[in-house]
């Protein structure tokens, strides 16, 4: 939980607090940007852009003890920005570069629940990163994708059947 | 299964960061807004028209090695932007507004060529290709000097392989200053992809035939802050708007760099945006921001302009329906922004076109930029016809829009739920 006092520091124009809430954000905010694009490169961009956006309209943000809220929305929004703009462009280059480029990638045959969580679509896995990652509530998830709450819960009890299947389809491989 | 739950946060721990880069993005991304140097380009839409339509074409050749002859046989000196999905350029391409440069350059197995730039004062943009033994991705960020000195700049970049290794792209560049007339360009770039290296280029640029230039000082006030359109150029390959707005740091009713604008011309057409990008800084207690849009190029005849500040709010829910369980016409809703009806679908041999009518008082461009709707099959794949991926307006707010063939059973017409734009009052432009 950021400090708030920090947070209405950064909101008055102090770029050493904004820093420092972003220092303590980054490795999650990556992660999460990695889960959705799948490789270093594009997370770092979708990174980049978050941090930029969030610096550019920090003195816009409403309640100061949603930052880490609405910073996540930020990136969930950019991420999703970024990927169908990829979806719509050059759908073979991204698949080239990440067969060339497997030193970003995590193993494959990797059968874990990470990998499961990365391939689920992407509307199950935003909410089982933000509820089991991010820990938000339900009502707090549906207040960031801005949708109601029972399409929350149901998005959530679908991804988890989709992961327990993913799981065990795996598990039947390696059997 | 449930006891592994736990365990997403230990599974996320097993994603490297890269510690060093996140502190070097952090550290720059503090700097440009301390040094007014905005590097980086804010992009607000780079799901533009040019990015699109020129992106899929090409993007076909790589799927299928018949299309990958075809593409490979297109000359590409002097006819580079002919068949690009972006109008503007398509038009300055046709016209032979754009220069040749033809220039080569290599540097660990990547030859870098600079194929053609375009430069008109509302734009400028170089088309090239690289070629390399595998597909690498697109060019870094690269430093341009202008009569040998170094300027500020955003860019947006597009493109894709039109053979497994040659890779054709466009890049726009939006300098933060006006440049001259005629100028002699110095392009180095220092990685293309994930591979480092040194390619150079060195030609000289000349504005290709004189575009029109509207100063304005009117200035209207939004949210309490002040809105100006500094300029606007009228040019054959698009429509340049460059916009300023100042405000008091403390404001938070607006940001302004999530301010956009519609132009419509007095026929009521409304231009497609093409590219977005803004910058700026926080001076004597003022934010001041100078955004700059490009749009598609005003129809000849056109008399006056209408420029439209607008907001709309970033989130949106993706919605979906299973096209068998409906019977047409059905609505599909946008939520705040409106509903699209769909009045007909029609399943072809070798596509399947759907028939809609936008519905609401949101304005809309011809693309659907902000509202689009697409196609996916039951296995989640996007349905986008590649040489074809926009709506096609019939007439008023009736569209048509083809899609590639999907398996009919399961098949789902997807789109988002977003807010309405909040729209106001209009800058009137008179056209010389």
């Amino acid at each position: 939980m950021p400090d708030i006092k920090q947070v209405q520091r950064a909101k008055k124009g102090n770029k050493k607090a904004f820093q420092e809430l972003i220092e303590e954000e980054k490795v999650k905010l990556y992660k999460i940007a990695y889960i959705y694009m799948k490789n270093e490169e594009e997370a770092l961009e979708v990174f980049q852009e978050t941090v930029y956006k969030a610096l550019n309209s920090i003195s816009h943000l409403k309640d100061e003890r949603y930052f880490s809220t609405w910073l996540t929305r930020i990136l969930i929004n950019t991420a999703f920005d970024q990927l169908k703009r990829k979806k719509k462009v050059i759908p073979m280059e991204r698949e080239i570069l990440e067969s060339k480029a497997s030193s970003y990638l995590l193993s494959e045959n990797d059968p874990d629940l990470l990998q499961a969580v990365i391939e689920l679509d992407e509307k199950y896995k935003t909410v089982v990163i933000l509820r089991f990652y991010k820990d938000y509530t339900v009502s707090q998830i549906a207040e960031l994708l801005n949708c109601p709450e029972g399409t929350v819960k149901t998005n959530i009890h679908r991804g988890i059947n989709l992961l327990r299947e993913k799981l065990k389809e795996d598990d039947c491989i390696n059997e | 299964m449930s006891n592994q739950w736990p365990n997403l946060k230990k599974g996320m721990e097993k994603i490297p960061v890269p510690m060093d880069k996140l502190d070097l993005i952090i550290a720059n991304t503090m700097n440009e807004k301390r040094n007014k140097r905005s590097k980086k380009r804010i992009a607000f839409y780079s799901l533009s028209a040019a990015v699109l339509g020129f992106g899929l074409f090409i993007g076909s050749a790589t799927i299928s090695p018949a299309m990958a002859k075809v593409a490979s046989q297109i000359p590409l000196i002097g006819t580079f932007f002919n068949d690009v999905g972006d109008e503007g350029l398509r038009i300055a391409g046709q016209k032979g507004l754009t220069q040749i440069v033809d220039q080569s350059s290599k540097d660990n197995g990547i030859t870098l060529t600079m194929n053609e730039v375009f430069y008109d004062g509302t734009r400028l943009t170089f088309g090239y290709t690289q070629e390399s033994l595998f597909a690498i991705g697109e060019l870094e960020r690269p430093t341009i000097e202008v009569n040998g000195k170094e300027i500020n700049f955003s860019s947006g970049s597009s493109g894709a392989f039109i053979t497994p290794q040659k890779y054709k792209g466009t890049m726009n560049i939006n300098p933060t200053e006006d440049l001259p007339e005629a100028f002699d360009m110095k392009i180095r770039i220092d990685a293309v992809g994930l591979i480092p290296g040194k390619w150079e280029f060195e030609f000289p640029v000349k504005q290709s035939n004189e575009v029109t230039v509207i100063r304005s000082q009117e200035a209207k006030m939004i949210e309490q802050a002040e809105v100006q359109i500094t300029s606007v150029k009228l040019g054959p390959a698009g429509t340049d708007l460059t916009v300023k707005i100042t405000m008091d740091k403390e404001n938070n009713k607006l940001d302004p760099y999530m301010l956009k604008f519609y132009m419509i011309d007095d026929k009521g057409n409304v231009l497609d945006m093409l590219t977005g990008s803004g910058h700026g800084d926080i001076e004597n207690g003022k934010e001041k921001a100078e955004l700059d849009f490009l749009y598609s190029p005003l129809k000849e005849g056109a008399k006056k302009v209408r420029i439209i500040p607008y907001t709309i709010p970033l989130a949106r829910e993706e919605v979906a329906m299973l096209i068998e369980e409906q019977s047409l016409p059905f609505v599909l809703d946008q939520g705040d922004f409106g509903k699209v009806l769909i009045t007909d679908i029609t399943y072809l041999k070798d596509k399947v076109v759907v028939y809609f009518d936008v519905q609401g008082d949101a304005i809309v461009d011809n693309k659907l930029s902000l509202n689009s709707i697409w196609l996916e099959d039951a296995k989640g794949n996007y349905l986008m016809l590649e040489d074809n991926p926009f709506p096609e307006r019939i007439e008023g707010n009736s569209f048509k829009q083809e899609f590639a063939l999907g398996k009919k059973e399961g098949l789902l017409i997807k789109t988002n739920k977003l807010s309405k734009p909040t729209t106001y009052e209009a800058f009137e432009i008179e056209l010389p």
